[in-house]
């Protein structure tokens, strides 16, 4: 599994960079301890920095939520051109369609936390007696992040994402037509 | 011997037994001594250390009541006190203030942002780019799935119109894939060909995304080979009563064959002295269009539909795309042979296909006309066709084909409520959009649907438009040869043997 998890993260390498960049990104500005600040290497933590766990609910949710959100934004912009060019329009000579499907397709891949991140965000707001609101707004997202980190652990994220890239014009085509109208 | 025996057995555990509770005393009382000795050590070690980082034990134990609060520990490690020598107010301790600033970023990670942050400006130009074609093709998309298929094919158009005015190299494979199985999906096997031999190069249709449209390819290419078998077979231009039976006969015999193709030459199976030498395209016999070959024979010969509505029924029921080309000719076959309920039930499965299309609107008005003798119901129909092919903007050749026929049963319904007056706007508006159907060949459609022109002269006679009547006599007889039935009917006309309901109600005007 785990040379499977590492073939499927080095096809995926910009997208594991850009995570693991994020990842670092935000354990600068929620003071947390990397251990390793390579962006780039081919082990189980691919795509990931090696740093400390956050003790603090606000840094464990920041650093699941801020390389999810910049990867998954980034990744639809670009994911957009390259699907309705190529699956959609079905313009096959067109090269930069291509970079542009490998790339959100890329990028969509690595848009997960990994695991033990996830469980220290459940340690931080649900294993306690606290009564606060902030339970109410995290719980989805630990839902995604807790599916998403499994997916990605057995490598599934990128069959999701190849199958995010067909659905895309379809998603697309519900409002796209409607804001060109308005604009036209 | 018993005796010592049993005193041994009597003492020698005694002896084992205390000789090992010594033994296990002893290694107790080391080890007690070891364990205190090692804490002894420990203690005075930890205490050491301490005092080299500025601990004082008897201050400490004077604050060990008052220990220190959150506040004032490291914010990242809770254990030690907060403060730095650069920052006293840092809410962290020397150590974490130190690891936390000693993480440099990657370059690597640097140069990847920066590249996908110029690849998704560039895409986002890119999709503003094909937002209008996108749209244009969204749209289409709702409309082919609406079954709209007139719609779908205009939309289609707008959008390759936007390509071609784009400019742009690349081909636009599933716009051409949509339209060529929509046109297909209509029975234009005309406007197929062309999308293929315009748009697409030969290599292309070897593509996976073309898998639909190689199949449609293969089905036309049987269609046409069968055509030239056909054509191999029987002349349909001399058939007569004497040969009609052999030349059924002779096409029936087609069905199940195989046809080999190589450049030019065609074979069939049934062409005993060919052997095929597995170089030819091989094709089976399309038994629609035998069917259909069958259905032209005996309309030539002008027989009546209950000889051929069978031939018709097999025809289309082998494809759906006999059912889109052929459906209204059986309609019209079961309407003439009393089968209403039938024609009815196809007329449905037909606007299952295409919505759009007239002829729905067609049948139903057929069979209001004979059935239910309803001529105001059957006109509208007729109505509702007609404006349906508008709102679908009929500006297209293939629009325009199914107007002519509605406008004239519009015409012929007015004939049957006595009302010459309108019927005669009705039938001189079919020919008009009969001409500009076929814009080119004026000429041609008089001689494809003399009917037409007939109808026009006759009203147009019956209601004083002399005028009329005379351009309409002109054209017809300029250009169509044989106008014998024209005069028969002209002449029962003049004579008042019948009346323009008799000669309508035979069926021969309706254009179908």
């Amino acid at each position: 599994m785990r040379i499977i998890y590492v073939i499927i993260k080095t096809l995926t390498l910009p997208g594991a960079m850009l995570h693991a960049f994020f990842e670092h990104l935000c354990c600068r500005t929620s003071k947390i301890i990397i251990d390793d600040e390579r962006v780039v290497r081919f082990d189980e933590m691919m795509s990931h920095v090696d740093h400390d766990l956050a003790k603090r609910k606000g840094p464990s949710f920041d650093i699941c939520f801020i390389p999810f959100f910049f990867n998954l934004v980034i990744g639809s912009m670009i994911l957009m051109y390259g699907s309705v060019s190529i699956i959609y329009f079905g313009r096959l000579a067109d090269i930069f369609g291509w970079v542009c499907l490998y790339l959100g397709i890329a990028l969509l891949t690595n848009i997960f936390p990994q695991i033990e991140d996830v469980m220290m965000l459940k340690e931080n707001y649900f294993l306690n007696n606290e009564k606060k609101i902030s339970k109410v707004f995290v719980a989805p997202f630990y839902g995604i992040f807790w599916l998403g980190a499994r997916l990605e652990k057995f490598s599934l994220t990128l069959v999701t994402s190849v199958a995010f890239a067909f659905v895309m014009p379809y998603i697309l085509g519900l409002f796209v037509p409607a804001i060109y109208n308005a604009i036209k | 011997m018993d005796e010592n025996k049993e005193k041994l057995d009597g003492q020698q555990p005694d002896v084992e037994t205390d000789d090992l509770k010594q033994e296990m005393e002893d290694l107790a009382r080391i080890f007690k001594e070891e364990l205190d000795k090692t804490k002894q050590e420990a203690e005075e070690l930890a205490i050491e250390e301490l005092e080299v980082e500025g601990y004082n034990p008897q201050k400490v134990s004077k604050d060990d009541s008052n220990k220190k609060s959150d506040e004032e520990l490291c914010e990242y490690c809770g254990e030690r006190a907060r403060g730095t020598e650069k920052n006293p107010k840092s809410p962290y301790c020397q150590e974490c203030e130190s690891l936390l600033e000693k993480c440099p970023y990657d370059y690597k990670g640097i140069i990847a942002v920066l590249v996908i942050a110029c690849i998704t400006i560039g895409a986002m130009f890119c999709f503003a780019v094909n937002m209008p074609i996108f749209s244009i093709m969204k749209k289409a998309d709702k409309a082919a799935t609406e079954n709209k298929i007139f719609t779908a094919l205009i939309e289609y158009e707008s959008a390759l119109e936007f390509v071609e005015n784009k400019e742009t190299d690349h081909t636009f494979y599933n716009l051409h894939e949509k339209r060529i199985e929509l046109y297909y999906d209509l029975g234009n096997i005309d406007s197929v060909n062309y999308e293929i031999e315009t748009y697409l190069k030969e290599d292309d249709l070897k593509l996976p995304l073309f898998k639909d449209t190689r199949e449609i390819v293969s089905d036309i290419e049987a269609m046409e080979a069968t055509s030239v078998i056909i054509g191999q077979h029987v002349d349909l231009n001399v058939i007569s009563e004497k040969n009609y039976q052999e030349t059924l006969d002779e096409l029936d015999k087609l069905i199940g064959k195989k046809i080999y193709v190589k450049g030019n030459v065609y074979n069939d199976s049934t062409n005993e002295s060919f052997t095929p030498d597995g170089t030819e395209t091989v094709y089976d016999v399309d038994a629609g269009w035998v069917y259909i070959a069958k259905y032209q024979a005996s309309v030539l010969l002008e027989k009546e539909a209950k000889d051929y509505v069978d031939d018709m029924e097999k025809a289309v029921e082998s494809s759906e795309f006999m059912k889109s080309l052929a459906g209204y000719m059986l309609a019209d076959a079961y309407v003439k042979v009393g089968q209403y309920d039938k024609a009815e039930s196809l007329a449905k499965d037909l606007k299952e296909i295409n919505c759009e299309a007239t002829d729905y609107y067609l049948i139903m008005s057929l069979v209001s006309r004979y059935r239910d003798k309803d001529y105001n119901k059957a006109i509208e129909y007729t109505e509702q066709g007609v404006k349906a092919l508008e709102e679908s903007s009929g500006e297209t050749a293939f629009v325009m084909r199914y107007s002519p026929v509605l406008l004239m049963q519009k015409g012929i319904n007015l004939i049957m409520l006595d009302k010459n007056d309108e019927a005669v706007d009705s039938i001189n508006d079919c020919c008009y959009a009969l001409a500009e159907t076929y814009i080119d060949s004026y000429t041609t459609m008089i001689v494809q649907y003399p009917q037409a022109w007939e109808i026009a002269a006759l009203v147009s006679l019956q209601v004083g438009d002399n005028d009329n009547y005379k351009a309409m006599e002109e054209n017809l007889k300029q250009t169509v040869e044989d106008t014998k039935q024209y005069e028969l009917d002209l002449a029962d006309l003049k004579s008042g043997a019948k009346t323009l309901k008799n000669l309508v109600e035979s069926g021969r005007y309706d254009l179908i």
